[in-house]
């Protein structure tokens, strides 16, 4: 069934309500859009597309939503979410069209790692590829959607999908968009072309959309041998030539008109070398069409086809935690299976203790409907743990009867994982270089730390940015050993400065001029404002080697690094969540402390006694108890009853921890797709409240809102919030 | 960076980690552990690769890129070799030897 074949009320209700079903070349979006008029201008530009409603798995769920609040009455906003990720800043809704088109551009860029994938058109003819990557205002759309009505075949305006396995092209066709002076240009040139009304005043001026040829959308499924690479250039009056470019340069060239040749590593540097070599490669000036016409066309007359080797929603309302359950004990099979993600008799599993259950007992597929692991997959991306479980259930034995689609979707988050993590020890190698002549400690932190090491937290571990700790005398020279190695202070904001150097654990963050990485250096796991009050001296005192996992090499330097304690390591997290943290992301850090419980805990049977009084001794025993108590019960950690029993003695009086039972468990379970979050935002900004409180004295802490509330009036650029992307 | 850089040995720390392609216009190399790719001209693909079969200080390299291109030494090349593993270093493709 086609999308042309809804009526306008069956488009409407899918994109306000449970989402239409695209199909786009290889991909399979659900978008749903609050906004008004989008279903008008998605039937013109995708009437003739296939719905994708057999398919039990979307690559993306992409979303367009007016912003709440009184703003909504004065100045509406619309949003584009795509997963959990909002990516663009709002737009004006008669912008919607063009949001829509760059949030699926993105989706297809930040998701499809499944192939090699270049920032470039291409176009097709006898079988053979041609691409034209572009900087924006090279003429790259114009001469695209010209040629596609001039016997060449269109595969793609945006992204060029590139199998590392065959080197082959596959089509993702999207309506093309066209820009300024180039809309009247296709109109006039090509007078059978769809072409909606143009949108004036985006960040990128005057803008319209192509609809796809028929040919090109019938013919989707064909896919084609590369053959060449054009930079193509328009000049106004320049005759249309072809000049070659040598394959090195070209190489380099190619490189910033990628998508994930950095992400896939090797395979991207395989990927694009296998290209390089098939294709002719050319720079192509053209200043008239017709010419360009007759340059191409005479292309295409010369060609050989190359041999190309095949070598080369539910009702989740009540949270489903119990947290009356038992203490899991040591000894309990983790693999046992849990009941919790089976349905019975056609039921639904609750989407909530699904995901639960597959965190408890990782090495054990849960049994789903595609369409659960849908939802499981949505919520586990939000949650930040899709990574973690897709490390896990890779070596099940059922991952290869997953629906294709998820398979790819978690192989995909799989490769990212990995290419965070290699970026993170190559920091800690830069980190390393640049600060052993000091001959001070450095000692790694949390995800820094676990990926270095190689710890089983690391495993699909989203990890931004390294975080180090060294002694506090030393932070000038070593503040100063970083800059000279090319590390600077991210915050130019005066206020800010100060206020980090003065009352926090930390320097202002820094980021590396040319890698554009971000460093955080520590004096302390926590402000020196807080509640708490950690010793750093004993921190470092019992701060370890670093100890490379087996396969990594120790670089140049690595004997100035550290990681904290394994006991230390397990309170700096625990802090970080129930003391310092905002609990954004906290399900991801809790199944952190998990993984570093379940680890540390199971190579040493006297772990627990050494945490408690580590505990104690640092006076760290409130966030510990705090660790164990939710651990436990939303995740299942094995944690022997009396180390829970003595932590006990760390317990805040009951009201309070009844409190905390109900804002924790709320604020760390995620909420079901379509589901109002309410109460879980509320338990958020309660406990972001609370950490606040915790970090400094009333009186500070009010000074400190006071004044970032005024700078924000004071600062605030109108412009601002109207640009987008 | 080591006491005295003029004696110091450096080496390519593993030369598994680089990917090499090289066509008529030079090579390109794919550094695995930083996921930086360089473009480099013959003296420098010379260079390179003789610091990933061998630990050798400035001045060896330099005689070892003479010999492998055949071209005349001199001090002013000596430099030019000197500049480029300033380079390397910076990006992290050689490191110096921990004695």
């Amino acid at each position: 069934m086609k999308i042309g074949e809804l009526s306008q009320r069956e488009l409407e209700q899918r994109l306000r309500g449970g989402g239409l079903m695209l199909r786009a070349g290889p991909f399979v979006a659900c978008i749903r859009a609050n906004a008004p008029h989008v279903a008008e201008e998605v039937r013109l530009l995708y009437e003739d597309y296939p719905l994708a409603d057999d398919e039990p798995v979307a690559d993306f769920h992409a979303r367009l939503a007016l912003g709440t609040g009184l703003r909504r009455f004065i100045k509406p906003k619309l949003y584009f979410h795509c997963d959990s990720d909002r990516p663009f800043l709002p737009m004006p809704p008669a912008l919607a069209m063009p949001l829509l088109e760059w949030g699926l551009n993105w989706a297809v860029a930040n998701r499809g790692h499944r192939w090699f994938m270049m920032h470039a058109a291409c176009i097709e003819r006898h079988g053979l590829a041609a691409i034209l990557p572009g900087q924006p205002g090279a003429g790259k759309s114009t001469l695209t959607s010209a040629l596609v009505w001039h016997r060449w075949r269109l595969l793609t305006d945006e992204a060029t999908l590139i199998s590392p396995a065959d080197g082959r092209v596959t089509a993702a066709i999207r309506p093309v968009s066209l820009k300024n002076a180039s809309i009247e240009v296709i109109r006039r040139y090509c007078p059978q072309a769809v072409i909606t009304a143009a949108s004036p005043d985006t960040h990128k001026g005057t803008l319209a959309h192509m609809r796809v040829p028929p040919d090109a959308l019938r013919r989707a499924g064909e896919t084609a041998a590369p053959r060449w690479i054009i930079f193509p250039r328009y000049e106004k009056g320049a005759p249309a030539v072809f000049e070659p470019v040598t394959r090195a340069r070209a190489f380099m060239r190619m490189i910033p008109n990628t998508f994930n040749y950095s992400i896939l590593g090797p395979t991207g540097f395989e990927a694009l070398t296998r290209l390089i070599e098939r294709c002719e490669i050319f720079d192509f000036r053209y200043g008239d069409l017709d010419e360009a016409f007759a340059a191409f066309d005479k292309l295409a007359a010369g060609a050989t086809p190359l041999s190309i080797s095949q070598g080369d929603a539910q009702g989740a309302g009540a949270v489903a935690i119990d947290l009356d359950a038992k203490p899991v004990t040591v000894g309990v099979d983790a693999a046992t299976p849990l009941p919790a993600g089976k349905r019975n008799s056609g039921k639904q599993a609750d989407p909530v203790a699904t995901l639960f259950a597959a965190l408890r007992f990782p090495y054990t597929m849960p049994e789903l409907e595609p369409r659960e692991w849908d939802t499981l997959a949505l919520m586990a991306r939000e949650s930040g743990v899709l990574a973690r479980l897709a490390y896990h259930w890779r070596t099940q034995p059922g991952f290869d009867a997953l629906p294709a689609r998820l398979r790819w979707m978690l192989e995909a988050t799989i490769t990212l994982s990995r290419k965070q993590a290699t970026g993170i020890k190559w920091e800690v190698n830069r980190v390393a270089r640049a600060l052993v002549p000091l001959g001070v400690p450095v000692v790694l932190l949390k995800g820094g730390a676990y990926v270095a090491a190689g710890l089983p937290a690391a495993r699909g571990r989203w990890v931004n940015d390294v975080d180090i700790m060294v002694p506090r005398e030393a932070l000038d020279r070593v503040e100063a050993a970083l800059e000279a190695e090319g590390w600077e202070s991210s915050d130019k904001d005066e206020y800010d400065e100060a206020y980090y150097r003065r009352w926090m654990h930390e320097l202002p963050p820094m980021r590396h001029r040319n890698r554009e990485t971000f460093l955080d250096v520590h004096h302390n796991i926590l402000p020196p404002t807080g509640r708490l009050k950690p010793d750093a001296a004993k921190l470092m005192a019992a701060a370890v080697p670093l100890r490379f996992p087996e396969g990594d090499r120790a670089p140049y330097g690595a004997s100035c690094l550290y990681t904290l304690s394994p006991a230390d390591m397990v309170l700096h997290s625990a802090v970080h969540l129930f003391q310092d943290g905002e609990l954004e992301g906290g399900l991801r850090d809790l199944t952190d402390l998990d993984a570093l419980l379940r680890h540390f805990g199971g190579l040493d049977s006297s772990f627990y006694d050494r945490l408690i009084d580590r505990a104690e001794e640092l006076g760290l025993g409130r966030p510990l108890y705090y660790v164990l108590r939710f651990t436990v019960r939303m995740l299942g950690t094995p944690i022997p009853a009396g180390a829970t029993a003595h932590a006990d003695a760390f317990a805040p009086f009951a009201p309070v921890r009844v409190l905390m039972d109900a804002l924790v468990v709320r604020a760390l379970t995620p909420v079901p797709p379509g589901r109002n979050g309410a109460l879980t935002r509320w338990a958020g900004h309660l406990l972001y409240i609370r950490a606040h409180w915790m970090r400094m004295p009333p009186l500070l802490l009010a000074r400190h809102l006071v004044i970032k509330a005024w700078r924000r009036i004071v600062d605030a650029d109108p412009k601002k919030e109207d640009e987008a992307m | 960076m080591p006491a005295d850089p003029a004696f110091t040995l450096w080496h390519v720390p593993d030369p598994k980690r680089l990917l090499w392609r090289c066509w008529d216009d030079g090579c390109i190399v794919y550094h695995m552990d930083s996921g930086d790719t360089h473009e480099l001209n013959d003296v420098a693909a010379a260079a390179l690769r003789c610091l990933a079969a061998a630990k050798l200080d400035y001045h060896q390299v330099s005689q070892l890129v003479c010999a492998s291109l055949q071209v005349e030494g001199g001090t002013d090349f000596d430099g030019h070799i000197r500049q480029l593993m300033d380079s390397f270093d910076q990006v992290g493709l050689i490191e110096p030897v921990t004695p």
